[in-house]
């Protein structure tokens, strides 16, 4: 399981949890699993070039991801997932 | 200025803040309540009126996100706005209590994977039906949904037709920003973008062809002024009160057309200017069509001819043009944009329009008073007018 930190504007629209935790090895996996469980949360996360929207902002543990890639990085059990408002886009 | 005019709204609270127009008679208290909900650069402002003379402020929301556009949805009573955020894209949501909640959007507004075209934003709704809404967005698309906004697909036909290729971007955006359906024909259905045109569908968006036919361009070189299609269309609006009776605001002039877009005819040429975004159709009076011309020349400010910021009316299919001024400003440096200027369809006729500057006016009696209901609102995008 890994623990996702998502913003509470977002949180709000989906009526979800601000930090939820889901059960997922990959920034992919991630996606995919809060799409299950709020379906639509996908596309308010993901461009239509099927990467993080331009202004959002991803870190895993405490390091900023510059793309949604399968592989990297690999998220560990108990890894700290952000996703905040980058302040390019305010 | 009406009496009463220069109070206005602190539309950023919500509650009972009210502005009081011109005391209005019977008839143009109209039968009930209106909902005018202003779509702006950073939320939805929602404005509420039992008589159209007393305005209450219901407060925004969907904060920190630019709508486009919205509408209101009377089969099913429900609230639909354009949604365009920065953070997370575009989406169209829905209300079913006025705008106090909303959903999160429904699915596919969005090309293939493989398109060369991406989807960024929503810029027209138009809820024909509860289950039938059509939706334009950029770039250039027509969608549909039959499940009241829950799925959408692409109505392809439309960028499919031969001449896409012709098609560019306005200064917003290469946006398919007017959908209308003829009152007078299910099947038939009209659209507009920028640069694009007018196109027509007869069976209800299986095919399209261009309407742009007559429409000048005097800002291209001779012998590219009429061209088929890639016209800078602003707007278009039909009238239930005459068939084939269309009006239509051109980047570069007002034209009408009396057989259903076939041909187009400039009418606004006696206008302070006949550039502008909006225009309205009286849906009773198929001789009246109003606009807000804004200067077109030298450095295309945008704002109003002289500052004046005036609607225009024509009674007579355009053959000559009056400005409605009374409770409208001098010395304004505003803009009004294409969705931001509509009309209800009360017997006395309301007209409602919505600033660059932010500022909201509203007329009861077909625009000959206007009222200021709100100011200080941020960059006005869109204005609709709904029974509730």
């Amino acid at each position: 399981m890994i623990r996702v930190h998502l913003p509470v504007d977002l949180a709000d629209a989906f009526q979800t949890p601000a930090v939820l935790e889901v059960g997922a090895r990959s920034l992919p996996e991630m996606v995919a699993a809060l799409e299950a469980r709020y379906p639509g949360v996908a596309h308010w996360l993901i461009g239509a070039d099927g990467q993080f929207r331009q202004h959002l902002s991803v870190f895993v543990g405490g390091r900023r991801v510059a793309a949604l890639d399968p592989d990297t990085p690999s998220l560990g059990n108990g890894e700290e997932v952000w996703v905040l408002r980058a302040v390019s886009g305010g | 200025m009406p009496p009463c005019s220069s109070v206005h709204v602190a539309a950023g609270r919500r509650g009972t803040d009210e502005i009081a127009g011109p005391e209005p008679s019977q008839e143009q208290q109209g039968r009930g309540g209106l909902l005018l909900t202003v779509g702006t650069a950073k939320a939805l402002f929602r404005f509420r009126s039992d008589d159209r003379r007393r305005w209450t402020a219901l407060g925004p929301v969907l904060a920190g996100s630019a709508i486009y556009t919205n509408a209101y949805n009377r089969d099913s009573e429900t609230l639909l706005a354009a949604v365009n955020n920065e953070f997370y894209g575009h989406s169209l949501r829905r209300s079913r209590d006025l705008g106090e909640t909303w959903d999160t959007g429904g699915a596919g507004l969005e090309y293939g994977p493989d398109d060369p075209e991406k989807v960024t934003r929503v810029w027209s709704i138009r809820p024909v039906s509860a289950s039938l809404i059509y939706a334009g967005l950029e770039a250039s698309g027509l969608f549909r949904s039959n499940d009241g906004g829950d799925t959408w697909s692409e109505v392809a036909s439309l960028r499919r037709h031969p001449t896409h290729a012709t098609w560019g971007a306005g200064a917003g955006g290469a946006c398919l920003h007017t959908i209308v359906p003829d009152p007078f024909n299910p099947s038939r259905l009209f659209t507009a973008c920028s640069t694009g045109g007018c196109y027509r569908s007869d069976d209800g968006g299986e095919t399209w062809r261009p309407a742009n036919r007559n429409i000048q361009e005097d800002y291209m070189p001779e012998g590219e002024q009429f061209r088929e299609s890639g016209q800078c269309v602003h707007r278009i609006a039909l009238t239930p009160a005459r068939e084939a009776r269309a009006w239509l605001q051109h980047h570069g002039g007002v034209y009408r057309s009396d057989d259903g877009g076939d041909t187009w005819n400039r009418v606004g040429k006696s206008l302070p200017d006949d550039f502008g975004f909006g225009i309205v159709a009286h849906p009773r009076d198929a001789d009246q069509a109003f606009v807000i011309p804004l200067v077109s020349s030298g450095p295309m400010p945008r704002w109003a001819p002289d500052n004046n910021l005036r609607v225009h009316r024509t009674r007579d299919a355009g053959a000559t043009w009056e400005a409605l001024g009374p409770g409208l400003p001098d010395g304004a440096f505003s803009g009004v944009l294409r969705d931001a200027f509509t009309s209800d369809d009360e017997e006395v006729l309301g007209l409602y329009f919505g600033t660059t500057t932010g500022d909201l006016y509203a007329s009861a009696d077909g625009g000959e008073h206007w009222t200021e209901v709100a100011r200080h609102l941020p960059r006005i995008l869109s204005v609709a007018a709904a029974p509730i």
